[in-house]
């Protein structure tokens, strides 16, 4: 277990640089937006007083409004972190094996056996997409002082945090307000991982071969489990069916985990 | 006091050193378990207000057959909600990803969903057809097309037995553009009675009636009994509405048919011919008969029904003999009414057997929405009047009416559970207008 938590941790210290760099970035670019919506917003009414030209209060616009017109700016935010994190899927694996003297000679050399090295690589990629989301509601709660703090008094309107990430469709997306649906995305996400991994260790180990087998894998996983959800409708109903897609989801997540220790421990060589 | 190491300091730096390995990845897993944690612990969907079906007056039994669907407009973007004595569902569609919705019972009628609860094995499969059922029995009808003849699947359910069947009925030729439909299904006894509409369309989009076709089917032998074209008169110019909302006695199955025909100079051979635009001012007149179909021995009979123009205007709910019609009374809108009167009418006798209001102030509310009916039953939403600026209403109430006899059979409101403690305005920005039953 320890060589798991040594192994975890240095994973976890590998990537600190540009996890960091990811939360930063995200937090520049959605204050930045936030704040431009803000000023864009106050001066569209062309105030004097607090007033218009015509003497009236222009509307007030809450937290969640601002939240829907900063579409775009969030999308950006999120989309190149979303990236690196989908292309580390890759380098978490294929950085090692770089270089002159690859990493990799060490990592398969480590006392213990290779099991706790694919779990520590594991748990530290899905540390770094968790850590994400937690930054994204941290930075939520923060553009929500930053909009207190720049908004002049007859713009602010009250609004709910729930209603702010249901404005945003992106936020929908990575932060579903339903727990159920949380763990459906997620869980599907874990399993795309795990998949890609098992892919990833058969390139490695029968290389171009591993290649096609790997890819081949990954789809028919993929298609099966889309399949399942909708394979036996009007027959099956609906408990039965998630039944079904839950079982094949254990079942793929069993096998791909069976397939990348297997091949991890007997054919991975550096 | 032990005696200093020479190497103590060494280890003890390598243990710190081991101890700050772990701090970058305990609080980045700390920091990630919490916040989510809290999101979806306290701050989450399960932080939206909800609701239950409250029974103040009568059998609880009613209202576990109501579900009120309607929207909670108090947060961004509305949430889309279903309220029952059972308590508030928000989450009855699940996707994955934006794309791929996700196997739920949310798409079924809440009548549907009963039925699978009910008849799980009966009905698995069966998703579509016109569903009727009695006390001994369920059947579902089905119409499809084979090689231009007509078909239909009758599958049967005997529920004191529990054996089921599946039975496929020949019903005539199927000609291009016709449109074939079972306009009404009613058990009656041991037989179940079907109404096959036969209609088309001409090119302009006018719908001419060609013929009904009734067919009698003996459930308990699996035999067709008979089937018959209904002699309604000549159907050319004929506008025709079935009336095939209906109660649970089965004594007498029969059919009523209103038809009404243009006689408007300007209505020419619109039936034929299409709509035609005129530029006269005189009003359109009608002409309106009714008949009553038996079933049993395949007798059309003219009845007479006072003003049948308005007969089926809100509802008309057939009953064995008895056909409930309800007519708005009092301050209207296209939703709601503060009132309704509601007429009985024995169809054996044509005769106006009762009349009695419904206010929606007996009920202790100011508006009525417009009734759905179930085994003798006429079910309301009771509200509040809408505020100026409001979305909800200050009160939902739900009342099971008699039909027969015009006595409060059920009595339910909705009541908050929490979490905020401003029930009140919770309450305003709820909106429950769609009464749906679940048997």
């Amino acid at each position: 277990m320890s060589h798991y938590f040594k192994l975890l941790a240095l994973e976890v210290r590998r990537f600190r640089f540009v996890l960091a760099g990811m939360m930063l970035y995200t937090m520049i670019i959605e204050v930045l937006a936030l704040a431009q919506q803000i000023n864009s917003y106050k001066h569209r009414f062309g105030l004097t007083n607090g007033v218009t030209d015509e003497g009236s209060v222009p509307p007030s616009l809450s937290f969640a409004n601002l939240i829907i017109n900063t579409q775009r700016g969030f999308a950006l935010a999120i989309v190149i972190p979303m990236a690196v994190l989908l292309a580390y899927v890759l380098l978490i694996w294929y950085r090692d094996w770089l270089g002159r003297h690859p990493f990799i000679y060490r990592q398969l050399m480590v006392p213990g056996g290779r099991t706790p090295l694919y779990f520590a690589k594991l748990t530290a990629f899905l540390l770094f997409v968790f850590g994400m989301l937690a930054w994204q509601l941290l930075l939520v709660a923060a553009l929500q002082l930053e909009y207190a703090w720049l908004s002049p008094e007859w713009m602010k309107a009250p609004s709910v945090f729930t209603d702010a990430m249901y404005a945003s469709r992106v936020f929908q997306l990575i932060l579903p307000l339903d727990f159920t649906e949380f763990l459906i995305n997620y869980g599907f996400g874990i399993l795309l991982v795990l998949l890609a991994f098992a892919g990833i260790l058969f390139e490695r180990s029968y290389r171009i071969r591993g290649l096609l087998i790997g890819i081949l894998y990954l789809v028919l996983n993929v298609v099966l489990f889309i399949y399942s959800t909708h394979a036996f409708d009007g027959f099956l109903y609906p408990d039965e069916q998630l039944a079904v897609c839950l079982t094949i989801f254990g079942l793929e997540v069993a096998a791909a985990l069976w397939i990348s220790l297997k091949l991890i421990n007997r054919k991975v060589s550096a | 006091m032990d005696k200093l190491e020479a190497d103590q300091p060494q280890s003890f730096r390598i243990k710190r050193k081991g101890t700050v390995r772990y701090v970058l990845v305990g609080a980045l897993a700390a920091i990630t378990i919490v916040t989510l944690g809290i999101y979806y612990g306290f701050a989450s969907n399960e932080r939206l207000p909800s609701f239950h079906l409250k029974t103040i007056e009568g059998d609880e039994v009613v209202g576990r057959t109501v579900q009120l669907d309607g929207r909670y407009v108090g947060r961004w973007g509305n949430r889309d909600m279903r309220v029952g004595v059972e308590g508030t569902d928000y989450s009855f569609e699940k996707r994955l990803g934006m794309w791929i919705s996700l196997p739920t019972f949310g798409n079924y009628s809440p009548k549907s969903q009963a039925l699978i609860k009910e008849h799980r094995g009966f009905m698995r499969g069966k998703t579509g057809g016109t569903i009727d059922q009695s006390k001994d029995w369920l059947t579902i009808v089905d119409i499809y097309r084979q090689k231009d003849e007509a078909r239909l699947k009758l599958s049967v359910l005997n529920k004191s037995t529990n054996k089921s069947a599946a039975y496929t009925i020949d019903a005539g030729p199927w000609k291009d553009r016709e449109n074939i439909y079972p306009g009404d299904v009613q058990i009656g006894g041991d037989n179940i009675y079907i109404l096959l509409e036969h209609m088309t369309v001409n090119r302009a989009g006018v719908a001419r009636y060609l013929k009904f076709t009734a067919f009698a089917f003996d459930l308990k032998t699996g035999k067709l009994n008979a089937s018959r074209d209904i002699p309604l008169p000549d159907l050319t110019g004929l506008s025709v509405s079935t009336l095939g909302d209906r109660g649970d006695q089965t004594e007498a199955p029969n059919v009523v048919f209103i038809t009404s025909k243009d006689l408007s100079e300007s209505a020419g051979n619109s039936a034929d011919s299409g709509p035609k635009a005129t530029a006269s001012s005189e009003p359109r007149r009608f002409e309106y008969k009714a008949y009553l179909y038996r079933y049993a021995d395949g007798n059309l009979l003219p009845i007479n029904i006072p003003d049948p123009a308005k007969f089926g205007r809100v509802g008309t709910y057939l009953d064995g003999n008895m056909a409930y019609t309800i007519h708005l009374a009092g301050e209207s809108d296209s939703w709601s009414s503060e009132a309704y009167r509601i007429e009985g009418l024995d169809l054996s006798k044509q005769k106006l057997k009762m009349t009695y209001s419904l206010k929606a102030s007996d009920l202790g509310g100011e508006l009525m929405g417009s009734p759905r009916f179930k085994n003798g039953l006429l079910y309301f939403i009771v509200t509040g009047e809408q505020k100026p600026g409001s979305m909800g209403r200050p009160y939902t109430k739900v009342a099971a009416i008699e039909a027969a006899t015009g006595k409060v059979a059920y009595l339910g409101q909705v009541e908050y559970d929490g979490p905020s403690e401003k029930a009140a305005d919770e309450l305003d920005q709820s909106v429950l207008i769609n009464l749906n039953l679940r048997s």
